[in-house]
């Protein structure tokens, strides 16, 4: 592990010091090679499975952001590493203080680089997301005063089934909840990511939410499992039905979409809400689950963000300028793979981490089961109408396009067909790593 | 929560004036200011915790969390003021329903 944090320093180190043409590409050969080194353990911070898979998750938008960005600012590429490398701790974190802080030092940076590039326009979105992640943070931080004061520490293990620890769990849970998007919280992430520059709402979809998914799964595996043990599923109660709510949400505005962008950010948050779903029977299965899950997200978002950058560059495009894709038709099946995998069709990895969310769902022991089934079906039919806005993307890739549009980016294509590659491969291959070492 | 005695008392009524501020003002400042208050009782509990229990680690996060609480408010505070010169209004109606640049 100390070899992955001096070279998360070296990257952040170079990205301050060096031009932004070399360290752009620097810091995304550095951060992959910090996935190699993380193995053992420096204080709370642990290098196993689990911290790889996310390490994994949150690196690969990174280095298309960073490889792939048309003229980034120095800032930008420091913004980028540092958010990556704060997502690495998030991962890494066995201890609830250490996640929290890491947590929060990602949310800080995120919040620069959604302002990316700054213009007066993005004011407002700005100032929204703000909002809701100031509040997050007084959240995230009053529940750990709760749990600290529970409990007696910031240990992931050793949970006291105080009251006070528990109303700080849930506080700690609702402020994960608002920064992965879930219904009624998710008005930030619509316009932040459909009106940011597209590498930006790329890294933010992706990195952020696959972080805050181990983040949650870190909680299940820790102090949710002890919590639930002893009788207190109520707190869950209002978190899977605002899960499936959100996915209603979701493919609500997917439907009403009619820009790329749009589009994926409302497909977000109908995979926010999908997500919660395994919690509900909290333990390393759910932390495993949440962990895959995230891969899978992160790969298929990726391609369908990277899909707009080869198209339009950091612009937006409408659901039928994707028909530029028409003639890479490789490319057009990475995009179709990536956008059968956000649905959750086989034989793509999102069919798995939703199958394993379903199942995660329903073997919850103590939560009524008339309440569990009734998630379960809700979240089975918003998410079978969230079709509709998937389908819609790939019928667009399917058509030739209007109008003559220049696609070419041969080496971001190449990284595109590997990704989907990979989505198919997770399918037969799963991985399902749990935390260790909890704290 | 017997267990911290008056300290933890004291910071309730913080806590409740900064969600009813948070949920009843549109005014960019009066939130932030409300989310600020919740950040104090935050600091507050953690600090009582911390002494009533001899943990330091409770009082180190507490000082972790006012910089980081105080930082997102201080950028939003910048925001605020820089949304006053554009929109002339601090109203948080604004960011939803979209207002006229001045």
């Amino acid at each position: 592990m100390i070899g992955s944090l001096l070279l998360n320093l070296l990257a952040i180190l170079q990205a301050l010091l060096l031009p932004v043409q070399a360290s752009r590409y620097l810091s995304a050969l550095l951060l992959v090679l910090s996935i190699y080194f993380a193995g053992g353990s420096v204080g709370s911070l642990v290098g196993d499975a689990y911290t790889a898979i996310g390490m994994i998750a949150i690196a690969v938008p990174a280095v298309v952001t960073l490889l792939f960005h048309k003229n980034p600012q120095r800032h930008f590429v420091l913004l980028t590493t540092l958010v990556t490398v704060a997502g690495y701790f998030v991962v890494a974190s066995r201890n609830l203080a250490t996640l929290a802080m890491s947590l929060e030092a990602m949310s800080l940076a995120a919040a620069a680089v959604a302002f990316y590039p700054a213009t007066k326009e993005k004011v407002r979105t700005l100032t929204t997301y703000l909002i809701f992640s100031v509040f997050a943070a007084v959240l995230l931080f009053s529940g750990l005063a709760f749990y600290f004061a529970g409990t007696n520490g910031f240990s992931l293990v050793e949970f006291t089934q105080t009251p006070t620890a528990i109303v700080g769990l849930s506080l700690i849970l609702a402020s994960i909840m608002i920064k992965i998007a879930v219904t009624p919280m998710h008005a930030w992430a619509v316009d932040v990511y459909s009106l940011s520059s597209t590498s930006a709402a790329l890294y933010l979809s992706n990195a952020v939410k696959a972080a805050a998914f181990l983040a949650l799964g870190i909680l299940a595996s820790g102090p949710l499992k002890a919590a639930f043990s002893v009788g207190y599923w109520q707190v869950l109660v209002p978190v899977l039905a605002l899960a499936a709510i959100s996915v209603g949400v979701g493919a609500g505005g997917m439907a009403l979409s009619d820009r790329a962008k749009r589009l994926l950010a409302f497909s977000s948050i109908a995979h926010a809400g999908f997500a919660l779903l395994a919690i509900a029977s909290p333990g390393p299965a759910a932390a495993a689950i949440l962990a895959y899950y995230a891969l899978a997200y992160s790969i298929a978002n990726t391609i369908a963000f990277s899909s707009v950058l080869l198209i339009k560059g950091e612009e937006d495009v409408s659901i039928r300028g994707l028909s530029a894709l028409y003639k890479r038709p490789l490319t057009a099946l990475a995009f179709a793979i990536a956008m059968i995998s956000l649905l959750g069709v086989p034989p793509t990895a999102g069919f798995n981490a939703k199958l394993f969310a379903l199942f995660s769902l329903l073997a919850s022991a103590q939560i009524p089961y008339a309440f569990v089934l009734a998630v379960a079906l809700a979240a089975v039919v918003f998410t079978a109408a969230t079709g509709y806005g998937y389908a819609k993307a790939i019928a667009a890739v399917a058509r030739p396009p209007e109008e003559e549009a220049e696609v070419g980016n041969l080496s971001l294509e190449f990284l595109l067909w590997i990704l989907a590659a990979m989505l198919l491969f997770l399918y037969f291959f799963p991985t399902l790593p749990t935390p260790t070492n909890l704290m | 929560m017997s267990e911290l005695g008056g300290a933890l008392w004291a910071t309730i009524p913080l806590l409740v004036v900064g969600l009813y501020g948070i949920a009843a003002r549109r005014n960019l400042v009066r939130i932030m200011l409300a989310l600020e208050i919740v950040g104090a009782a935050t600091v507050t509990m953690l600090g009582a915790a911390a002494a009533a229990k001899w943990q330091a680690s409770g009082e180190v996060l507490g000082l972790l969390a006012l910089v980081a609480v105080g930082i997102e408010g201080a950028l939003l505070i910048a925001l605020a003021t820089l949304f006053n010169e554009m929109y002339g209004d601090m109203d948080v109606i604004v960011l939803k329903e979209g207002g006229e640049e001045k």
